[in-house]
């Protein structure tokens, strides 16, 4: 009964959004604006913040000490995916034109572009903000004709450490489904 | 809504759904939080609820690609009860639907709010280590979930500098971008395989 009780006062007294509002401050939160005007409700959303996150570090110190300090570096991680088939026009112009305003806005507040791959039908932009030596964050958006994904990393991840990450993980990609 | 016993949880069916779609303002979720904290079937039933939604909410992870998905479940996760009664006279299915999608959100509930603890209650000690190891679970999955995708956007950015590079670029100029240039290598699964 006690833990039903401890259980149903998270519930009730819990904002749902505590998690993104405990990021916004930082200076790797990147502001997607409104994703779902454009894409409507995401297949994917996830907010991870700090206290999660630290949570995980200290479950994950045992098991794997080098992926619990990579956790410890960071703020949040957050994610939107929205399935793009079945739009009127796959991708619609729109939607890389908002992907143009964020890019601009992100080199506006000092985030530097590191990656930038423009086909028909798909565009992808990884941005990554670096104060000296730290990493502050990284922000990915990725535009294809099936799905598109807004990713953002706050804290000190460097992109090579992500195979540790997906190691700890044990994720594998499923290629026939990217194709 | 007082004067409640502990057999008329379905008189709060109304106030869980507006509960449950944010519709119910602070007073009255005062007024159901008291209710529930004397009436152990009410609070189930409040519990059991928020879950099948989530579980239900959750059915879009599913479209995650097949790998992923497999994966997933492979991770270790809180045991939930073997049986539930009915829900408010919700189709059978749908809660059978609900229960499997739990696979993937098994202790959703209590994710966003550390529950408070008393230093003079080692029984309530103990349940707060064991909520926040299923918090510390959820979390992982939702960081799998994550990571996945920006891992698949790693490996298609990689895939498109490599199709650039493959006419202009030698094979040993290649190899030493790949060590400089994370992005410009293919992912570590695209080169294991």
């Amino acid at each position: 009964m006690r833990i039903v009780l401890m259980l149903l006062t998270a519930l009730l007294a819990t904002p749902a959004w505590a998690q993104e509002d405990a990021m916004k401050n930082l200076p790797g939160y990147v502001d997607f604006g409104q994703l779902n005007a454009l894409f409507g409700e995401p297949s994917v959303e996830i907010a991870v913040g700090p206290t999660l996150l630290g949570l995980v570090a200290s479950f994950s110190a045992d098991e794997d000490p080098e992926v619990a300090e990579i956790f410890k570096r960071l703020d949040g991680v957050r994610i939107k995916v929205f399935e793009t088939s079945g739009t009127d026009a796959g991708i619609n112009a729109s939607a890389f034109d908002h992907v143009g305003k964020i890019s601009s806005s992100l080199s506006a507040m000092g985030w530097e572009s590191v990656v930038k791959v423009t086909e028909p039908g798909e565009q992808v932009r990884i941005f990554m903000k670096i104060n000296g030596d730290l990493v502050e964050g990284i922000t990915v958006m990725a535009i294809e004709q099936d799905e598109a994904a807004f990713i953002n990393v706050i804290g000190n991840l460097n992109p090579a450490e992500l195979e540790k990450v997906m190691d700890n993980f044990e994720i594998e990609i499923d290629h026939a489904a990217d194709d | 809504m007082t004067g409640q016993g502990p057999s008329k949880t379905g008189d709060y069916e109304a106030a869980i759904n507006a509960l449950l779609d944010g519709e119910l303002d602070q007073a009255a979720t005062a007024e159901l939080k008291a209710c529930a904290a004397g009436d152990s079937q009410l609070s189930q039933a409040i519990i059991d609820a928020w879950q099948l939604q989530r579980g239900l909410d959750q059915l879009q992870l599913e479209r995650a690609p097949d790998g992923l998905g497999r994966r997933l479940r492979r991770i270790p996760r809180q045991q939930r009860a073997a049986s539930r009664g009915p829900v408010f006279g919700l189709p059978r299915q749908a809660l059978v639907t609900g229960a499997l999608a739990m696979t993937l959100v098994a202790g959703m509930i209590v994710l966003t709010q550390p529950v408070i603890r008393s230093p003079a209650a080692p029984q309530q000690a103990e349940n707060q280590s064991g909520t926040d190891q299923a918090r510390a679970e959820q979390a992982r999955r939702d960081l799998a979930i994550a990571f996945f995708y920006l891992d698949k956007a790693g490996l298609r950015v990689g895939q498109r500098i490599n199709e650039a590079l493959q006419q202009e670029v030698a094979e040993p100029v290649k190899d030493t971008l790949n060590q400089h240039l994370p992005y410009i290598g293919l992912s570590r699964k695209e080169k294991h395989a």
